[in-house]
């Protein structure tokens, strides 16, 4: 008897040893502690929180039936839903349409400075988002809501109507001009790997120019576009600060505004259902999208012969090179051109010659101007800001690239297992959530000991893991579709030739993913540079960031000191992700997934 | 292969017995001054004395700096010029919405993690009294010498004023040569229809309680109604007159803002007379008179009020761990000397009769007819006035 528990106990010992001595098992482990603490423990707060009466702090359904059937469920919950999946829906739309035909211009014809074509369109990526609304109304204002009408009125005389300059339809455009970049980088990337003898072929055989991209082309570069989709769906669905400035003049709402809204006036209960509700229908686009991903089998044909021909416009090749110079003017120069202009205005609004100083930028305090403070590089509090915003957006996005690197090994060589699966749905959660609300449940979740762990509110820590956390989507697509390129065999061979795990990691898939880490590493870092709403309730004393100030300036009314931040924070993108392009080599697009 | 396997497993237990340690430290801190919920800082923190600025100067340099939270966007240069008065003690903080700061003050609370000494701003006065100060959350402190300074009406307002401000009916000045209406019911005719703009008080604790104020006064709303009309106020499904003017005021299709910045900005670039507009906002904007060039100013003279008033305070954070430096700022800010500098500007009107203004734009807040704040009111109502707003929106 003893002799068969002893056997037994030794063959449970076995197992379990198996077990915890794979590194696949270990890692599995390790990450789903991670993610467990990062994001399942927080968002399990978020429901649990909606369950309970906020006075008697007893169990209760009243805060659900209160937004789901209560007096003002119509306008708090029912339209903005409708008005969020509008936008959702027509912003995907647009923005796929808009992103693959400037990534087949700038990857597939004969027009002329393709490349940098190609650098312009992804700077919009670069700037905040309600810089778009920003320049819309610049443009397009009408009279309807007082102060100097936009330049369309201003030196066309043509009044704008309120559609045009208000509400459903610019928000529409003004998202679609700054999401439009996922699908251009994820489509040039894929139609930069693939082969054009296939169209060519085509072509021979007597297709026409519109069969060939329907019958080719498209079907080549649908799972590039279903990817770019998710992203950008779960972008505009979630967006703030675009359907704030367009569409509160004429009362536009969407959940987003409600869920800032809400949690403004101090109804945190509101904020979290919705922000539930708005994770509901983005799971289930989600899910409808892997469905349709799942069922069929794409691979993009690779191997490139020779280089590949490029379509040849005729009569359309200036025209559409003009077209596209006039987007890239709009939507990437002018902007930042306004911007820099109102940095050096002494009087905000007035553009003349006289009234240009660089008092914002380089001056020392004057009583006179902006109440004594400084210009932004003789603030010190800007110097320490930039140092802190420096600091986070670097370590989270080195962090979240190396984690985004494990999810990625874990979900593309484990792909059969349960957990995987879980660990990239998981994964993917925080994308979904409204940085106000994820910051105001960091909050709750993070004052007090979770586990073991200590509290980590206060601490720059945890402003570096939520920022991880946050963008952790990103990064593990771009980890999962690098690896997914690294052969097995390479792997086997070290293992074969006695390299332990860590060692074929850091050795073979760490090198190798290198362009796969750094564009994971960009998209992060130009996140968390912008970054306020995730981190301002986190925010401690000692750990002010760029963002963080120019709320502050922005709203005391130093308008030129807060643009002079913002010109900073795009410079400073711009310069990193230029260094990890041209010197690390890297493509941002594998940032998000592309090949 | 297994050393360096192992050798993982042991980096992660070390991870976790570092987290461990430093949870033993850190929950035991928190432990301790969750503990300390008795009064033990209250009474050492002798918040009832009024010791002079340079005793507690001499304590606070010891502390070596202070944490300030507030809702004013001018902390940067309270910080400069407080750090050249008393060098060594470094004032760190920064601007938070006013629900914001309730919202981290009572989740660092709750949790006994003590940051910040004191608090200043204005909005949510009624959470700010009800849900902070009540609870202990923050504390009064109010040094007779300063309390003494302070304007009369001002001396019973809970906390310690430093400011008064109000929201209130800005024009261009350019377009009007005087104020365009004098009876804010003026603003619900069709003469001001599409030409009203406010930012949303959704958006911001200000706005709410400026809206509030209304709702608060409601009689006197109802007395300036029959004023203009000449006949009673016939109530549109709403309780009173001040709900009623707040819904006439929206049908009257009023243009709603994300920013109070938004606001001044238009109605400083509304100079055509044809086509005026009227924004709602906070009086500190008439600082960009100066700062941005606008020609802007407020209406000063309304029936049956100007406006509610507002009051930016300070209060002591409790358990403050710099509790010297707290009240050596407080006593500076709210003194009415040196302390308001970096707050003298149009607009912010000073709550301490040692401070005499003189702009070319109303100078005195004792010529202005304001409303008196109601925090308990504000308190009450909130939830009803979202519901309202939310619903007429």
């Amino acid at each position: 008897m003893a002799k068969i528990f002893n056997r037994l106990q030794g063959k449970i010992k076995n197992t379990f040893k198996n077990f915890v001595t794979s590194p696949m098992h270990i890692l599995i482990i390790l990450m789903m502690i991670f993610l467990i603490y990062t994001i399942i423990i927080p968002l399990f707060k978020m429901v649990s929180e909606t369950f309970i009466d906020k006075a008697t702090e007893e169990i209760t359904l009243s805060n659900w039936l209160y937004v789901l059937k209560g007096n003002i469920s119509e306008k708090l919950l029912y339209e903005p839903l409708l008005n969020t999946i509008g936008v959702g829906a027509s912003v995907s739309i647009l923005a796929l349409l808009l992103g693959s035909a400037l990534a087949w211009f700038t990857t597939r014809t004969d027009i002329p400075f393709k490349k940098t074509m190609g650098f312009f369109m992804v700077l919009p990526y670069m700037f905040p988002s309600w810089f778009k609304a920003f320049v819309w109304l610049v443009l397009f204002k009408n009279d309807r809501v007082g102060g100097n009408p936009g330049l369309i009125q201003n030196l066309l005389n043509i009044t704008p109507p309120d559609w045009l300059a208000y509400g459903f339809i610019p928000i529409v455009l003004a998202l679609t001009t700054h999401y439009y970049v996922f699908a251009f980088l994820l489509v040039s990337a894929t139609l930069g790997a693939m082969n054009s003898s296939l169209e060519e072929q085509a072509g021979i055989l007597g297709a026409s120019r519109f069969q060939v991209l329907r019958k080719i082309t498209f079907p080549l570069i649908l799972p590039a576009i279903l990817s770019a989709f998710i992203l950008i769906v779960s972008k505009s669905l979630g967006s703030f600060s675009v359907p704030a400035i367009l569409g509160l003049p004429v009362r536009f709402h969407t959940l987003s505004t409600r869920i800032y809204s809400s949690i403004e006036t101090g109804h945190q209960n509101d904020g979290y259902i919705l922000s539930i509700m708005l994770i509901i229908i983005a799971s289930i686009i989600v899910y409808i999208n892997q469905r349709i991903i799942g069922r069929k089998n794409y691979e993009t044909v690779g191997g490139k012969d020779s280089r590949n021909k490029l379509t040849n416009l005729g009569v359309w090749r200036i025209p559409t090179t003009i077209c596209i110079w006039i987007f890239i003017f709009s939507t990437s120069i002018f902007p930042v051109f306004l911007l820099v202009w109102q940095t050096l205005m002494l009087h905000s609004g007035d553009y003349s010659a006289k009234n240009i100083t660089f008092h914002h930028w380089i001056g020392e305090s004057d009583p006179n101007i902006s109440n004594g403070l400084a210009g932004i590089f003789k603030n010190p509090q800007v110097l320490s800001s930039l140092k802190n915003s420096l600091m986070i957006a670097l370590m989270a996005a080195s962090i979240a690239a190396i984690i985004g690197l494990l999810i990625g090994y874990i979900t593309t060589r484990g792909r059969k297992m349960f957990f995987s699966k879980v660990i990239d749905q998981v994964a993917f959660m925080p994308y979904l959530v409204p940085s106000i609300a994820f910051g105001a449940i960091y909050l709750a979740t993070f004052t007090t000991s979770t586990f073991f762990l200590p509290v980590l509110y206060g601490t720059i820590t945890l402003l570096i893991l939520i920022t991880v956390v946050k963008e952790l989507p990103f990064t593990t697509r771009a980890g999962s579709s690098t690896l997914i390129q690294i052969g097995g065999e390479l792997e086997e061979a070290g293992k074969v030739m006695g390299a332990s795990w860590i060692q074929r990691f850091l050795k073979i898939m760490m090198p190798l993913s290198r362009k796969g880490i750094l564009a994971g590493f960009i998209i992060v870092f130009i996140s968390a540079m912008k970054e306020l709403d995730l981190i301002i309730l986190l925010v401690s004393p000692q750990s002010h960031t760029l963002a963080t100030l120019t709320f502050e300036f922005q709203d005391g009314g130093y308008v030129q000191l807060a643009n002079a931040v913002i010109t900073l924070i795009i410079f400073i993108i711009i310069i990193v992700y230029i260094l990890t392009t041209v010197v690390g080599k890297t493509d941002i697009s594998r940032g998000i997934g592309g090949k | 292969m297994k050393r360096l396997l192992f050798g993982f497993i042991a980096f992660a237990f070390v991870l976790m017995m570092t987290a461990c340690g430093s949870n033993d430290n850190n929950s035991s801190k928190a432990s301790s001054s969750t503990n300390n919920k008795d009064d033990s800082w209250l009474e050492s923190a002798k918040l009832d004395e009024s010791e002079s600025i340079d005793e507690l100067y001499e304590k606070a340099k010891e502390e070596g700096e202070l944490t300030v939270y507030t809702i004013v966007s001018i902390l940067p240069r309270i910080k400069e010029v407080f750090e050249e008065e008393f060098p060594g003690i470094e004032v760190k903080g920064g601007k938070l919405s006013s629900s914001q700061i309730v919202d981290k003050l009572t989740n660092e609370y709750n949790a006994g993690i003590y940051e910040a000494d004191v608090m200043f701003g204005k909005g949510s006065s009624g959470e700010w009294d009800e849900d902070l100060l009540q609870k202990g959350i923050i504390h009064e402190y109010r040094p007779d010498d300063v309390v003494d300074g302070l304007i009369d009406s001002y001396k019973n307002i809970t906390g310690l004023p430093v400011t008064v401000e109000f929201d209130g009916a800005f024009y261009n000045t350019d377009a009007f040569d005087e104020h365009p209406i004098d009876n804010w019911w003026d603003l619900t005719t069709p003469e001001w229809k599409g030409n009203i703009t406010f930012q949303s008080p959704m958006a911001s604790a200000g706005r709410m309680e400026f809206f509030i104020g209304f709702i608060h006064n409601a009689d006197d709303m109802a007395e300036a109604y029959e004023e203009k009309f000449g006949e009673e106020i016939e109530l549109d499904g709403t309780e009173n007159a001040g709900y009623e003017f707040i819904k006439r005021l929206m049908e009257n299709d009023a243009i709603i803002r994300e920013s109070a910045e938004d606001v001044i900005q238009a109605v400083a670039e509304s100079t055509d007379k044809d086509n005026p507009l009227i924004g709602l906002g906070p009086s500190n904007k008439l600082y960009d008179r100066e700062n941005q060039g606008f020609p802007i100013a407020l209406v000063d003279e309304l029936k049956p009020k100007v406006a509610p008033s507002a009051h930016q305070r300070l209060f002591i954070v409790d358990n403050a761990p710099n509790t010297n430096a707290a009240k050596l700022f407080i006593k500076w800010l709210a003194g009415g000397g040196n302390g308001f500098e970096p707050l003298n500007t149009p607009g912010t009107f000073p709550a301490s009769k040692n401070v005499k203004q003189d702009f070319d734009i109303i100078s005195h807040i004792e010529d202005i007819d304001l409303w008196e704040p109601d925090a308990e009111f504000y308190y009450n109502i909130i939830d009803d006035f979202r519901e309202f707003y939310i619903t007429y929106e």
